[in-house]
């Protein structure tokens, strides 16, 4: 604290001294020092100066009386405010009221908004192309070519109905019957279904039965002498029982949403299948049936999706158009079953 | 009962003898109301500042703690309440009122002449921490303990503060001492 040059004290312990804040053998010290330091003589007559100026500038004087009553002033403020906690504490019950209130709301809407979200969006395998779901005008030449096309727009299907030439005659087998034989439920929602919901229905255990060895698609497995496309409000009628029975309830309008949201999403399930594996395995019975309808027998075979040029050489107009994705064990032998990770229904119906 | 110290009257004040708080409102509302109206330089400000204060004082006196001098403890509830009032009031003040007018016209509560009153625009301009240690060292019954107590701050502290502050206004005011 001392200084080695002139000053033996600092500004601080000389103020501390003028204001008596000092011990004795200190205060001693610097009362010496004071006597043959002139500097620190000054120091203390500048402080004491300024110390008796400030104390004379902020020297309060309140009104007169002013006093006299502020007891009781302060009094009856005390009584005033021991009546009012009964007024707080209502306010602030019902503050808290109001906040539960919109916190709970808040989070049914977060919690509804999270479920809806999932429902609406599956994850789609790694590697996933979407299913077409607009026709390239430039693959009509190419027959071989495949049709899947990422980020597909539902809508244009939805609005632009495939016209399926005439000169082939028009006996193709409902797509909905098919799903009933191949698929575990037939209904469009099953996209947004989750794996695990559709195992416990007991549906894809049917379905892994008859994806585990995928029926061979001949010629005589595609009648031409069979019903009309499915159309007609009867077969939707079947279609939408077939699959309440199933429990995959959806409306028909949710296709769409499905449609969109599923090849955005990532993958999440640990044992997300690979593109040859979807490709190879779970499209291909469907995707199979729907190239019979379209009258090519030769791709029946193959898991390549049908082209645009089978859906236009179909003898009827393709009403829809059902894809389903199954994913199947990853050469592990240890999965159980296949799981059905999204299904979508592309409804091409026109006139 | 007048002669009791702080603790046994705040003891009977907890007993519910109102009487007994009265006389603590007594004993420290000048210097409670003195404080309050340094900082605020307003009469009806510090009057709401200093009843505040022993109310606030009252319904808390089951925390104080009685290590501490309760002028001290009370004081500190004061100036906590001046300090929210500054802060509302810069909030409220607008930019043109607070460039004519520094602050309220101390002149109903403060005497002097104009040097006082530049002493006092020039306390006023100290930062707060500095200004607080002044305006409580004018109170000549706080020593730096009390002082650091009322702020919270060690004494050390309190020393440098003050020690910062009369240098500044030692060179401000070097022309009207």
């Amino acid at each position: 604290m001392k200084n080695n040059d002139q000053h033996k004290f600092t500004p601080e312990q000389l103020g501390a001294y003028y204001d008596g804040q000092l011990g004795e053998s200190e205060r001693h010290e610097i009362e010496w020092h004071v006597k043959t330091c002139p500097r620190c003589h000054a120091f203390l007559a500048d402080l004491t100066l300024m110390d008796k100026a400030v104390e004379r500038a902020e020297n309060v004087s309140a009104p007169d009386g002013y006093f006299d009553t502020f007891g009781s002033a302060v009094a009856n403020r005390i009584a005033r405010q021991k009546l009012e906690p009964q007024k707080q504490d209502k306010r602030f019950g019902w503050g808290w009221v109001t906040a539960a209130a919109a916190l709970a709301s808040l989070t049914i809407i977060l919690i509804s908004g999270d479920l809806t979200k999932q429902r609406f969006q599956h994850p789609a395998p790694e590697g996933y192309v979407p299913a077409p779901t607009e026709i390239p005008a430039d693959l009509k030449a190419k027959d071989e070519a495949p049709s899947e096309k990422p980020g597909s727009d539902k809508g244009s299907l939805g609005s632009n109905p495939v016209d399926a030439p005439q000169k082939i005659k028009s006996n193709i087998t409902a797509p909905g019957e098919q799903a009933k034989s191949m698929q575990p439920s037939p209904e469009p929602g099953l996209a947004e279904v989750p794996a695990e919901k559709a195992t416990e229905t007991g549906a894809t255990a049917k379905a892994a039965e008859t994806m585990a060895a995928p029926p061979q698609m001949t010629m005589s497995d595609i009648s031409l002498d069979k019903e009309a496309p499915t159309a007609t409000p009867a077969k939707r009628a079947k279609d939408k029982a077939a699959a309440r029975e199933a429990k995959f309830e959806r409306p028909d309008d949710f296709i769409g949403a499905g449609l969109a949201s599923a090849p955005a999403q990532a993958p999440t399930q640990t044992q997300a299948p690979s593109v040859a594996q979807v490709q190879a395995s779970a499209p291909a019975p469907v995707l199979a049936r729907t190239q019979a309808s379209a009258s090519v027998p030769v791709r029946a075979k193959t898991p390549t999706p049908p082209t645009v040029t089978a859906l236009e050489q179909s003898p009827a107009k393709v009403d829809n158009v059902t894809v389903i994705v199954i994913c199947l064990p990853d050469g592990n032998m240890d999965c159980p079953e296949p799981k059905v990770t999204s299904a979508i229904r592309i409804r091409l119906s026109g006139d | 009962l007048e002669q009791q110290t702080d603790q046994a009257l705040i003891a009977q004040t907890l007993a519910g003898d109102n009487l007994a708080f009265n006389l603590l409102v007594t004993r420290y509302q000048r210097a409670v109301y003195a404080a309050a109206a340094r900082i605020l330089r307003d009469h009806d400000l510090a009057d709401e500042a200093t009843q505040e204060t022993f109310v606030k004082a009252y319904f808390a006196l089951k925390q104080y703690d009685d290590s501490y001098k309760f002028y001290t403890w009370i004081l500190r509830i004061c100036l906590n309440l001046c300090y929210d009032q500054l802060k509302k009031q810069k909030r409220q003040t607008p930019l043109d009122e607070a460039l004519e007018h520094q602050g309220p016209d101390p002149a109903e509560i403060f005497a002097g002449n104009d040097a006082c009153q530049r002493i006092r625009k020039e306390i006023d301009k100290l930062p707060m921490d500095q200004r607080l240690v002044v305006q409580l060292r004018v109170d000549k019954d706080l020593s730096y303990s009390e002082i650091g107590q009322t702020l919270k701050i060690p004494i050390g502290t309190v020393m440098s503060r003050l020690s910062r502050a009369r240098q500044t206004l030692g060179k401000s005011l070097k022309e009207i001492l």
